[in-house]
């Protein structure tokens, strides 16, 4: 995967923002963060990419001049760079030994969400790839509120909805993704 | 054939939230014989139901523990489960020798990682040196094998007891009570910290109190009934590293923000390494919790990063407003501790333990530089019988009111009155904090007559003690002072100058200002006599008459006084000596507050250059002048000039004196307005508090500068339309405004004013009324009809005799400060054409038409010629509406007609102003429609 693959399409045209925050820099930050939060970790652990995203903000705030205000930008761009993230590493894990590791991502990864299944980031992704096909908006959605853990209005700020559209689409992406997770296939095609 | 997937989100949002019995109908129609679209709808709707069934909820942060409880850890046998948690599970347990019971726990083996169990070991000896009665004592440390690895354990005292915040509620621990558990939990951390070990984690779910009261505590004899409290974890952080941080980064957006509530900001920032400190914030927050029994912050709900923000940035409330017995040590002491920057704290948690303990024994704290006044009250408080001697002696001689004979009080006033003379007079000359005075005096009244006759007591109540104490300051020490410089020190002008000066100040610091005026006069012939028009003193003694008699409304007699010692002092000192400077900017003010505007802005712009470039950031002029320039743009609401200069001045200032200066805090006040003619109120409001809570923590309670930041916070949150909170703070500053300065200060009648409004707003136009009319008595009284104080007052009360259908006072007011307004401030001045705007739409109201429409027609004229105003000013608009409204009553369509669409013209172009736009365009409809018929 190239580093011209990793830049969001969205980074031009996301919120405007006083700090330009470079993608790669964000990457870099939450893959590092990442790593030393696991490394040395036993089987079964679970990630919440949500709680590694706010770490990196914090700490990029502290470090780069980072204000409060970004931070809409910062999430929009973190969300597609958490998801990068979790997916090289989800790959590398499944090239080396098969179902262990920390890549298992929670659907839980939401305030609000307690709910305990786990799925696979790179499957998580790919089932995203294809919602994108089905829905741009629901698919970016999901990124978002699953990546990086915006609250449904800090969703509709960033991409220009109301409140209300993001919480149904919300709900319609993350059943469809649930149900596409776990074999049930939605949408036939 | 596949399903849409639009078709497919949209019948599954309308069955989602559909009886589980109607959906298959529901289906059965929507899809009919599509049954792809229907396979699809239901496949999500079973997942859906996994994540909304509330049922099917599992905690995420109850890390799964083994299935089965361990019969051995280690030594111990293993006689229950007490409890688990994020980082693992604590059992109760036997050990045999020496025989007793204990608590292990069991470190969870996902959370135990290689570098964690060598640490652990290291540590765990130094935990085990840990022995404090505060402290669960740490008995033994290690790992113990099992099938998930290598799992660390801790053997520790069980502790039997509640948890910190419960005991307290349970027992019904008063404030003193609880102030000395958080002590003794402060004393704990100490011997922690003295031994080399930081909790890092302190919460109250990490602390139990012992049920029984313990007798043999380092404690006071007083709290004999206060139990133990015993903090659990004692190093456990730190033993287990920053695991344990991740490990609650890992577990749940919830408990992060619960932990978060605890933690220090340079902790949450990981901007610095964690010291000792970390744990005196945490002991702040513990404390703030205890006493008040809610967090500083609230948190809960909130997403990490705003968390994080709110710990980092705002203030807390302030404590006393949570718990009104709080006010004062308490209140000071805790939030010390809780100070952002770990400098500003308590250094340790023993100087924390320390100032508590100094507050429950009516000893001076640390918290604060006390000043001398305040040690005075804490010493009163302490001999009690021997100060409330003097009072009283005091109060019968001073008001006589008191039938007793003369000989009966002069045993007292004999023994009692050399000392406390002289005490006074010490005081006096050097520093004394006349804003604690009042309180300080009336403090002793009350605590005297407690002990003496009901009949004191009786008359204590009708009158106002700091009245009392201001006129018995100046009876007994200020005249005699003042009588002793002109004969004793008559010859020896060089002591006698600088004492008259301080004499005088102190009578302007009691807001005595005819008596100030005096003393200034003299101080300045005396300086003139002796050393010649051009001393300094001669100079500064006549800036500071003029500064009086301008506070007196005086203008003409204050810019004659200003106008000489400013020619003087550019001639003596040169122009950017900070003397001739602060002239300057004096002379400035004087002219904003006689709204004599024409190119006063470009002066002080102008002038703010020079004294920057003189004296720089660092100089109190230079943030005074500052001050007024902000307080130009914002008065000709040039918005975006303001913000432009204050998001420069603010930091400027910040830089030079802190975040928590008061010098800072009257900057802050300019950005606060600022927000609020934004329409940013939530923004006001939050600096409003800051600004409180600086003067509050710096200049004490009882300041003019907190009584009037929180009356202007009464006034934001006036604004937001929170009128509980605008009643709550317009009250407290008005009762300590008239207990600090009697009830004939200008601060008091600003805090009548705020309270008001306040009260009128809240719909209590009664107890509006009754304030505001006795204040305006007393400001004609002691300010004069013209004053501009006292015109604010006029047109106040008018407002709300019209608000409360009283048309005929409404009018007899309003057409007073119109009239007033137009002789003493001109009649171009926004506040003249207000009252006219008011009193148009009260004639009106009463019916007198042809009244209304001149009146209202002379308002929009005067507009249309002033520079400030004219045609295209909003304002002018806005004056236009009700005129119209009064033309098409009388029939006048066709002037009613201009006149609004000069003022529609200028809504389009400016914007909207309350609901005059609204009201133009339905009186546009109005007139168009008649004139179609």
């Amino acid at each position: 995967m190239g580093t011209d693959d990793l830049r969001p399409a969205s980074s031009s045209s996301g919120p405007r923002s006083g700090v330009d925050i470079d993608f790669p820099v964000v990457y870099g930050q939450l893959r590092a963060l990442a790593s030393s939060m696991l490394s040395g970790r036993g089987p079964a652990q679970t990630l919440q990419p949500t709680a590694v995203v706010h770490e990196a903000f914090v700490r990029l705030q502290a470090t780069s001049g980072l204000s409060y205000s970004d931070r809409e930008h910062f999430f929009a761009i973190a969300a597609r760079a958490m998801r990068n993230v979790l997916v090289d590493h989800a790959r590398a894990k499944r090239a080396g030994k098969r179902g262990e590791g920390w890549q298992r991502i929670s659907l839980s990864g939401i305030a609000g969400d307690n709910i305990a299944e786990d799925f696979d980031a790179a499957d998580v992704s790919e089932a995203l790839d294809r919602l994108a096909v089905l829905s741009e908006r629901q698919a970016r959605i999901v990124e978002l509120r699953f990546f990086a853990g915006l609250t449904v209005e800090d969703v509709a700020r960033v991409i220009e909805v109301s409140e209300r559209t993001v919480r149904n689409e919300w709900r319609v992406a993350r059943a469809w993704l649930r149900a596409e997770l776990s074999g049930e296939k939605p949408d036939a095609r | 054939m596949p399903a849409d997937h639009a078709r497919v989100s949209e019948v599954f949002l309308s069955a989602c939230d559909l009886a589980p019995e109607a959906v298959a109908p529901f289906l059965d129609e929507v899809c009919a014989d599509d049954g792809e679209l229907r396979r699809a709808v239901e496949a999500m709707l079973k997942a859906d139901r996994v994540v909304e069934d509330p049922l099917s909820d599992e905690k995420i942060d109850d890390v799964p523990g083994p299935a089965s409880i361990p019969k051995q850890i280690g030594p111990f046998r293993i006689l229950g489960e007490i409890g688990r948690g994020g980082m693992g599970v604590v059992y109760e347990a036997e050990q045999a020798a020496p025989a007793r019971r204990v608590a292990v726990k069991v470190i969870h083996p996902g959370a135990a990682t290689p570098g964690m169990v060598s640490r652990f070991r290291r540590e765990s000896e130094l935990l085990g040196r840990l022995r404090h009665l505060g402290i669960a004592q740490i008995y033994e440390a290690g790992t113990v094998e099992s099938e998930a690895g290598e799992q660390p354990y801790f053997a520790m005292e069980l502790v039997s007891g509640s948890p910190l915040r419960r005991y307290a509620d349970h027992h019904g621990l008063d404030l003193a009570a609880r102030l000395e558990l958080l002590a003794r939990i402060a004393d704990a951390v100490q011997h922690a910290h003295v031994n080399g070990v930081v909790h890092r984690d302190l919460k109250p779910e990490n602390i139990l109190v012992s049920d029984e009261p313990s007798g043999s505590s380092s404690g006071h004899a007083r709290f004999t009934h206060v139990g133990q409290p015993k903090i659990l974890d004692f190093g456990v952080a730190r033993a287990t590293g920053d695991e344990a941080r991740v490990a609650t980064l890992r577990t749940s957006e919830g408990q992060i923000v619960g932990t978060l509530a605890y933690m220090s900001p340079e902790q949450v920032s990981a901007a610095r390494d964690v010291d000792a400190r970390a744990d005196v914030y945490a002991l702040g927050v513990i404390g703030y919790e205890l006493v008040s029994g809610e967090l500083p912050f609230d948190l809960a709900g909130l997403a990490v990063p705003e968390a994080l923000r709110r710990v980092c940035e705002d203030e807390p409330s302030r404590l006393g407003t949570l718990v009104s017995a709080a006010r004062g040590d308490a209140e000071t002491i805790i939030l010390k501790a809780m100070e952002k920057q770990a400098d500003r704290r308590y250094q340790s948690a023993s100087e924390f333990a320390s100032d508590i303990r100094r507050s429950l024994a009516s000893q001076p704290i640390t918290a604060r530089p006390p000043s001398t006044m305040y040690q005075l009250s804490r010493f009163a408080k302490r001999n009690r019988g021997l100060v409330a001697g003097v009072a009283v002696a005091f109060v019968i001689l001073v008001l006589g009111i008191i039938a007793t004979s003369w000989q009966a009080i002069t045993a007292i006033r004999a023994q009692r009155e050399a000392l406390a003379t002289a005490r006074f007079q010490e005081q006096m000359l050097s520093d004394l904090d006349q804003h604690e005075f009042g309180v300080a005096l009336r403090q002793l009244l009350l605590e005297a007559s407690a002990e003496e006759s009901e009949e004191i007591r009786a008359y204590l109540t009708r009158i106002n003690t700091t009245d009392v104490a201001v006129a018995l300051l100046d009876e007994q020490i200020l005249s005699p002072a003042d009588r002793a410089l002109e004969a004793d020190l008559a010859d020896q002008p060089a002591l006698a100058v600088p004492l008259g000066a301080s004499l005088a100040n102190v009578y302007q610091d009691l807001g005595a200002a005819e008596r100030a005026i005096e003393v200034w006069s003299r101080v300045r012939d005396r300086a003139i006599e002796y050393f010649g028009p051009d001393d300094r003193w001669a100079i500064v003694a006549a800036w500071r008459v003029g500064e009086e008699v301008r506070r007196l409304g005086r203008y003409d007699e204050a810019e004659n006084l200003y106008q000489d010692a400013h020619e003087r002092a550019v001639r003596v000192f040169g122009a950017s000596d900070a003397i001739s400077l602060g002239i300057e900017l004096d002379i400035a003010r004087l002219r904003f507050e006689r709204g004599r505007f024409d190119g006063a802005l470009t002066d002080v712009r102008d002038l703010y250059d020079r004294v920057l470039g003189a004296l720089g950031y660092q100089n109190a002029e230079t943030v005074n002048t500052g001050v007024l320039l902000a307080d130009y743009l914002l008065t000709f609401d040039r918005l975006d000039e303001a913000e432009a200069f204050l998001l420069e001045f603010v930091p400027g200032v910040e830089n030079a004196y802190g975040a928590s200066d008061p010098l800072t805090a009257g900057v802050l006040i300019q950005l606060a307005r600022l927000r609020n003619l934004q329409l940013r109120y939530e923004e006001s409001v939050a600096l409003r508090e800051r600004v409180l809570s600086i003067y509050s923590a710096r200049l004490g309670n009882n300041h003019r500068s907190t009584t009037d930041a929180e009356r202007t916070l009464s006034g934001e949150y006036r604004n937001v339309g929170d009128l509980d909170r605008a009643v709550y703070h317009a009250e407290s500053a008005y009762e300590r405004v008239t207990r600090v300065f009697g009830m004939r200060h200008i601060a008091v009648f600003d805090a009548a004013n705020d309270l008001a409004l306040a009260y009128e707003d809240a719909g209590r136009l009664e107890d509006a009324e009754r304030l505001a009319s006795s204040s305006l008595v007393a400001k004609r009284e002691l300010l004069g009809n013209d004053h501009r104080h006292t015109l604010i007052a006029i047109n106040n009360l008018g407002m709300l005799y019209r608000n409360m259908e009283r048309w005929e006072d409404s009018r007899v007011l309003l057409e007073e400060a119109f009239e007033t307004r137009k002789r003493v401030l001109g009649t171009g001045h926004t506040f003249t054409l207000g009252s006219g705007f008011n009193l148009a739409d009260t004639c009106r109201r009463l019916g007198e038409l042809t009244r209304s429409i001149d009146i209202g027609l002379e308002v929009v004229d005067i507009a249309l010629e002033q520079d400030s105003l004219g045609p295209d000013h909003i304002y002018t608009a806005m004056f236009r509406v009700p005129v119209a409204e009064g033309l098409i009553e009388a029939g006048r369509s066709d002037e009613a007609r201009a006149q609004l669409v000069e003022a529609q013209r200028v809504f389009e172009m400016d914007g909207p102003i309350g609901d005059f736009a609204e009201r133009a365009e339905r009186l546009l409809t109005v007139i168009d429609g008649e004139i179609s018929e």
